[in-house]
């Protein structure tokens, strides 16, 4: 066996072979040939792939800059997940793009202009200048080395300096700024008659005929919606009987179980302190405790020296006392003492976090228990058996009641009968739901179900909330149907009233205008439709004040020949029709002007967006994988 | 199984295909790394000469945004003569354009794009240079001129700007009929949620009269 590998590698060609192999591994290392495996391709863009840990990370990124940004105005409900991982990777796939040209073209930024842009950073700088050692630092913290930072450095400033030289030297000449502004800048000097359509409305006569048969033609537009009525039976802790007085034997077995938790009041203890912070020497301040509780033990008073030496500056000037305290007030090694001392003691120096303690116990008050003869003992423990009793009752009442409603399916009579419940109707109600317990959405929605509305059965108890069960079925149901002509008459002669309102006061509107044209004045002809005349002044196109189909209108009007008006027509915001007299344009106000730098800036903004919709052309995308895939549902995980 | 013998024998055809081979080897090995370091050596001399031609820019750019001519002109010139192979050459010659059109000087600002449009290795900026090389004829008052020179050669991507601005240019001649088919092409190409298109919009409105009705 070993004779035969031998054999095969010691032939020419697989020397050879090892030989080629040898030589890549010498120059590029092994991690060139091992990437991929776990982590498959997004998107191909040109010769680059962009890899699902990358986009994952940038998606990351992005989503956290997005909530951070939102803040309380983030709603998960509205956040559309797609549409954001698109913007993601389209960003990811022309910064791509971007690296792919510049790298073509042969831009490589010069080392000075890299340092100059690195030291720029105010996290590289120390005193407003750049400091190296700050700079190793910060990039060690990010886990990245000066090389690999500089080069990414360079990188992005190459995609800087060739997108700069298309934005920094973009601009608008003379003539054509001016002639821009003319288009967008100009005033409208616009008068108008506002026809009100309701007043159309109002004096249209339909006939029960014709309301008849606009009723006939569009039938399908007066349907009532399916609608359903629900027996019910409901089961309430509230409204189940109290439970029988307990008896005293049961009374006392509840009490020694409550007896800890809710009828003893625990120790407590009246505790003074005298505090000596450890400053700079623990030990010194230690000795210093030491001295004062060796002059309590010769008879000083804990009040005065407490007064005197205590640094505590909350408890200092009230002699030490920290009023009453229960365990768990204090750190743990203050507590340990503070328990095991008697009435009147003081201990030696105990220390804490906060410094050296001497403590003293000025009152012990012991654990008091409230005896079971007590009135208020008994009254509060019979209120809780009988509570205890009563929900055990409902719970035994709700087993009940799903067993009973399942094996009767076809009744509720036999539920209500057995708990002693009362069946009870619902209104009717839509799936939009309705009152009382219709307005509940469990409700609505068992109510609509395969099991009730067309197997007719029983429901499954429905939680209303933490103390009340509801079994529905069926009671009556109506099927989607048509309304009747007497039902909706009164709707459909309104909306054929507003509908040939709307076509008169549109008749009226070409008429006026006609007579417009033909020479006649905006106040008579409004006076002849009894119109109401209003003067819009100087309309800008980016007026804010006036009705916004009113200003959109306005500056689709033919302009006016010398001397003579224009017209157009508009539907206004509440319906209402305005005949628009356009009598004269005026030329942009010379301090409207923006500044040349504005216009290049408009200009800038185009050219570099073509320019790189020209990239998007000339460097393919594929996507392999979509992002949707690679992005886990938040809700999932 | 491995017998002495074996060994021996192996050894021996080694030293005897050595013998005829090693000169074989030897070359391939030198030519292939000779191949490894020129091609670095080659990128690392493209990447040099880049990056001092990235250094002039930058000077340039300076110099410019501080109005100092005297300083940038040379640097212009330099960059064009013997860096024409490296795109701060097109770029420069972008920003003297812009510095010339500011100064009113359409001459040298034309002069600098044409330089632009025949030399630029990025198509995309070629087209750049032309549209701002029709804008400056337009400005001289050549209008044909400037037409022709925008209607003749646009690729996809910048059709929209060269049609908005053969627009302008016919209104200006008082064709505005014609004005309004360009402003028409320009708009149906432009993406909606461009704020550009909102301008196009204005400039159609304002030649409503001239909608086939």
């Amino acid at each position: 066996m070993l004779q035969s590998i031998r054999d095969r590698t010691s032939g020419i060609v697989a020397g050879f072979i090892i030989a080629l192999l040898v030589v890549p591994f010498a120059f590029w290392g092994i991690q060139s040939f091992s990437g991929g495996g776990g982590d498959p391709v997004v998107v191909k863009v040109g010769s680059e792939k962009i890899k699902e840990s990358q986009f994952r990370r940038a998606y990351e990124q992005r989503y956290q800059q997005y909530l951070q940004l939102m803040g309380d105005n983030f709603n998960a409900a509205d956040f559309k997940q797609a549409e954001f991982q698109k913007t993601v990777l389209d960003d990811m796939t022309r910064e791509s793009q971007l690296r792919q040209h510049a790298d073509k073209l042969g831009y490589h930024a010069d080392d000075a202009s890299l340092f100059k842009s690195i030291s720029a950073i105010p996290a590289f700088q120390s005193d407003g200048k750049f400091n190296t050692q700050a700079y190793r630092t910060m990039l060690g913290a990010q886990g990245l080395t000066p090389e690999r930072f500089e080069a990414q450095m360079r990188r992005s400033l190459e995609i800087d300096q060739m997108r700069e030289a298309i934005t920094d030297t973009a601009f608008m000449v003379p003539v054509e700024r001016d002639q821009l502004m003319q288009a967008v800048g100009q005033l409208r000097l616009v008068r108008y008659a506002e026809l009100n359509v309701g007043s159309y409305a109002g004096k249209i006569q339909i006939s029960d005929d014709a309301a008849k048969q606009q009723y006939e033609d569009s039938k399908s537009q007066y349907m009532a919606p399916e609608r359903i009525k629900l027996s019910y039976v409901e089961l309430s802790q509230d409204n189940l009987p109290t439970a029988k007085a307990p008896s005293d034997d049961e009374l006392k077995a509840l009490y020694s179980a409550e007896k800890a938790g809710r009828f003893t009041t625990p120790e407590q203890r009246k505790v003074s302190h005298i505090l000596i912070k450890f400053g700079a020497d623990k030990a010194a301040a230690k000795k210093k405790a030491e001295a004062i509780k060796a002059q309590l033990d010769g008879g000083a008073d804990f009040v005065a020296l407490a007064k005197q030496d205590s640094e505590d500056a909350g408890s200092k000037a009230k002699g030490g006392d920290l009023g009453w305290l229960k365990r768990g007030d204090m750190p743990e090694s203050f507590e340990k003492t503070e328990w095991s001392l008697k009435k009147g003691e003081t201990s030696d120096p105990v220390e804490t976090e906060f410094g050296w303690h001497l403590i003293h116990i000025d009152d012990i008050k012991p654990a008091t228990v409230k005896p079971f003869d007590d009135p208020d003992v008994k009254r509060e423990l019979t209120q809780l058996y009988q509570n205890k009793e009563k929900q055990q009752h409902f719970q035994d009442l709700s087993d009940k009641l799903d067993q009973l409603a399942f094996e009767n399916p076809t009744s509720l009579e036999p539920v209500a009968k057995q708990l002693g419940l009362k069946v009870e109707t619902t209104d009717w109600f839509t799936r939009e739901g309705g009152e009382g317990i219709a307005a509940n959405d469990a409700v609505k929605q068992t109510a609509f179900s395969q099991e009730v509305l067309k197997d007719d059965e029983n429901s499954k108890p429905i939680t209303l909330n933490d103390s009340t069960l509801v079994v529905v079925r069926k009671n009556q149901y109506d099927a989607p149907r048509q309304r009747t002509f007497d039902e909706v008459k009164d709707q459909v002669i309104k909306s054929m009233q507003e509908a040939q309102g709307k076509t008169q006061a549109e008749a009226d509107a070409k008429a006026m205008i006609a007579d417009l044209k033909a020479g006649k004045s905006l106040d008579e002809v409004a006076k002849a439709k009894s119109a109401e005349v209003k003067d819009a002044g100087a309309l800008s196109s980016n007026d804010t004040n006036a009705d916004p189909a009113l200003v959109k209108a306005a500056f689709k009007i033919p302009h006016p020949a010398d001397g003579k008006d224009s017209y157009g027509e508009a539907t206004l915001k509440d319906g209402n029709l305005a005949v628009m007299v356009l009598s004269k344009i005026v030329p942009a106000p010379a301090q409207a002007m923006p500044s040349a730098a504005q216009f290049n800036q408009l200009a800038a903004g185009k050219e570099y967006e073509a320019f790189r919709d020209n990239l998007a052309d000339e460097i393919k995308v594929k996507i392999v994988n979509s992002p949707a895939d690679a992005i886990p549902d938040p809700e999932s995980e | 199984m491995t017998t002495h013998y074996d060994d021996e024998a192996q050894v021996e055809q080694l030293r005897a295909w050595w013998k005829e081979n090693w000169l074989a080897l030897v070359a391939g090995l030198v030519i292939g790394l000779a191949a490894i370091f020129g091609w670095e050596g080659w990128q690392h001399h493209k990447e040099k000469r880049a990056a001092d031609a990235s250094q002039m820019y930058e000077e340039l750019k300076d110099a410019l945004s501080a109005n100092k001519t005297d300083v940038a002109k040379p640097l212009a010139d330099k960059l064009t003569a013997e860096f024409a192979d490296t795109p701060y050459a097109a770029d420069a010659e972008l920003r003297v354009a812009a510095q010339a059109e500011q100064a009113g000087n359409y001459e040298d600002a034309a002069k600098a794009l044409q330089w632009v449009r025949d030399h630029a290795k990025d198509k995309g900026l070629q087209q750049v240079a032309t549209l701002r090389s029709a804008r400056i004829l337009w400005q001289q008052g050549k209008l044909d001129d400037a037409l022709k020179l925008a209607e003749a050669n646009k690729s996809e991507a910048f059709a929209p700007l060269f049609d908005e601005l053969t627009g302008d240019i016919k209104l200006a001649k008082g064709d505005r009929k014609a004005a309004r088919s360009d402003y028409q092409k320009a708009y149906d190409a432009t993406p909606e949620d461009q704020p550009s298109r909102q301008l196009l919009q204005r400039k159609l409105d304002d030649l409503s009269e001239t909608e086939p009705s």
